[in-house]
């Protein structure tokens, strides 16, 4: 079940790692983008199956980036996952508000993230 | 005497020389009643003098005078006018009434002198007799000011603020205590005053200033009250110098200011921290874990084992990010408990269900004993588990062999509140009693031989007490080396 999955995330690191958890883990196919708005162009050139993205990022943040792309009749379906590196509550709420279909708290847990990103690309299909 | 030699007087006399019908009409108006009142002849001449220079409330009185000095010489008796720009008078007056030569009354001639600065002089020198020694025991400047607006009576404090002596200032208009620019509307609100008389505080929520003799200003609070006396009514005013007060009041502002400013720069710092400090442990943690899977490829035992050290100090990092943070937060006001009843049995059971798998790698026997009956308590849900989850943590961490074990209580205290215990008891190695003392403090870590596997923050437990105290509870310990230790939680329960 290989599916086209965008990152985005300006910390190169994390970057590799997702990158690297989800081609190693799920053999998906992955498109990377560093800030918001080259993932937004990344998006509409490529309409993957799955969007993960940093919150905190240049350009435009991924508060912008999801409402953008929840208002793009060819995007909307798409399922985006947010990454944060943010522990306050108030956050978190604020990140399901924005429209953001679920989020995973930095750090990630390398065994299990794979497994709870393609959650979503189930859910994303039905 | 001839009618001419009359005139000569009455044109050279300074004292206002009127003649009036037995109705008040003015039949003649000299000079000094020009210079007087402020009315010229022709302005005065057959209009009524009650209309013309008798205050409103000395009427009737004059009334009957004039009446009366139609059949007998009304001498100098002293009363108050009205001069034409409305100032107010002290005159000293006489009157007789002047026959013509067939015996009938020709007209009333009046003789009235200004004495207002005699009348000041006179009410200062009363006043100091009376009040002047009460008054320079008051910690306030006090200046009284009669009806004229002249001041009668200064105590020592208001020598010093206005810098005048108490000569310089027994006589002088009030208004000369005031900034040039309040002046002329001081007047107007000094007759206001005089027209009804209360104890108020002057100007109110206005910022007003008093001059010294040297110019500088200064900011005052000034509070009025009139007094009766057998002299007319006076002003006493009690002026306070403001300036010590403003400056306290202008440092507090900025201090204020600046802890808010500082007060949000810990804000942003803490959010920064956050993000900042947790970033670079994803890629740490996440690259240790995929190696630790070996998904590049195979290990050997000791890449594994060095690896798995990597790990555990980055967690360890990590909890102490948190622990930190969540401190931070706490003694910045920043973490915000939701107090609401809550069955406390779910969150233990939550607990016991997360920690589960630790008991079992340690071999350890995790049980509970919980009540059938809800069994509620007053407290946040996210600041009750942390609370739980660290003491079973400890409990966990500190106990080699046989059992964590969790109980409840409840009951009521001498003022019929409810309360709650969660109990925490393990078979571990205890904590003797000097280090139980310290046991809540910020990075208390146990001195222990063997404390490899027990890394802790030293957080944990000042953490929890400070989250439990948020709840309005408290969390406390006895324990016995070698045999174990019960860390009891206490709540603010709620009755069914």
């Amino acid at each position: 079940m290989s599916a086209r999955i965008l990152v985005i995330e300006d910390n190169q690191a994390n970057l590799e790692l997702m990158v690297y958890l989800l081609q190693q883990l799920g053999a998906h196919q992955v498109f990377t983008a560093t800030d918001g708005v080259a993932g937004l162009l990344m998006a509409k050139q490529q309409c993957p199956d799955l969007i993960i993205s940093d919150v905190r990022m240049p350009n435009m943040d991924g508060y912008e980036l999801v409402q953008r792309i929840k208002q793009e009749p060819a995007l909307q379906h798409i399922p985006v996952l947010a990454v944060t590196a943010s522990v306050m509550p108030e956050e978190r709420q604020k990140i399901l508000q924005a429209g953001f279909d679920g989020y995973f708290s930095k750090p990630i847990e390398p065994e299990s993230f794979v497994q709870e990103t393609e959650k979503f690309l189930v859910k994303g299909k039905v | 005497m001839s009618n001419d030699y009359y005139r000569l007087i009455a044109e050279t006399t300074s004292d206002a020389l009127v003649a009036l019908s037995p109705d008040g009409e003015v039949l003649q108006w000299n000079q000094g009643a020009e210079t007087t009142f402020g009315f010229s002849e022709a302005e005065s001449l057959g209009r009524s003098i009650f209309e013309l220079i008798v205050p409103a409330h000395l009427l009737a009185e004059e009334r009957n005078t004039l009446l009366r000095a139609c059949t007998e010489e009304v001498s100098a008796y002293e009363s108050y006018r009205v001069r034409k720009d409305g100032a107010l008078l002290y005159l000293n007056i006489s009157m007789r009434a002047v026959h013509r030569d067939d015996g009938q009354l020709a007209f009333i001639l009046t003789n009235k002198k200004d004495v207002t600065h005699l009348k000041t002089r006179r009410d200062t020198k009363f006043l100091e007799a009376r009040y002047r020694d009460l008054l320079d025991s008051t910690p306030d400047a006090i200046v009284m000011v009669n009806i004229f607006g002249r001041i009668v009576l200064a105590n020592g404090q208001a020598e010093q603020a206005f810098g005048w002596s108490r000569d310089e200032l027994l006589g002088k208009a009030v208004e000369s205590l005031l900034p040039e620019r309040y002046r002329s509307l001081h007047v107007g609100h000094r007759s206001d005053f005089f027209t009804s008389p209360r104890t108020r505080s002057m100007g109110a929520g206005l910022e007003l200033y008093g001059v010294r003799k040297n110019g500088d200003e200064f900011p005052v609070e000034i509070s009025l009250s009139p007094l009766q006396t057998e002299e007319g009514i006076l002003v006493m005013s009690a002026i306070r110098d403001i300036t010590d007060r403003k400056r306290v009041e202008l440092e507090l502002h900025s201090k204020n200011k600046e802890l808010e400013r500082a007060n949000n720069a810990k804000d942003s710092f803490l959010a920064v921290m956050s993000h900042e400090l947790r970033t670079p442990l994803n890629a740490i943690i996440g690259f240790t874990g995929t190696l630790l899977m070996k998904l590049p490829g195979p290990l050997t035992a000791e890449q594994e084992k060095q690896l798995d050290t990597v790990q555990r100090s980055a967690r360890h990092l990590l909890a102490l990010i948190n622990d930190l943070l969540d401190l931070a937060k706490i003694s910045a006001g920043k973490i915000s408990v939701e107090l609401q009843t809550l069955d406390c049995r779910d969150t233990v059971l939550e607990v016991l269900n997360t920690l589960q798998p630790a008991a079992d790698r340690k071999v350890l026997q995790l049980s509970s004993e919980l009540p059938e009956q809800p069994l509620l308590v007053l407290a946040d849900r996210r600041a009750l588990h942390q609370i739980i989850l660290n003491l079973m943590n400890n409990a966990i961490k500190f106990t080699e062999a046989g059992q964590v074990r969790i109980t409840t209580a409840s009951g009521c205290d001498e003022t019929g509140a409810v309360w709650v215990e969660i109990r925490v008891q393990d078979s571990g190695i205890g904590i003797s009693s000097e280090d139980q003392a310290n046991l809540f403090s910020a990075f208390t870590r146990l001195n222990l031989t063997n404390n490899a596997d027990k890394e802790g923050t030293g957080l944990g437990l000042h953490l929890s007490q400070q989250l439990a105290e948020l709840l309005g509870g408290e969390i406390h310990c006895q324990s016995q080396p070698g045999v174990g230790s019960i860390f009891t939680l206490r709540l603010k329960g709620v009755s069914l």
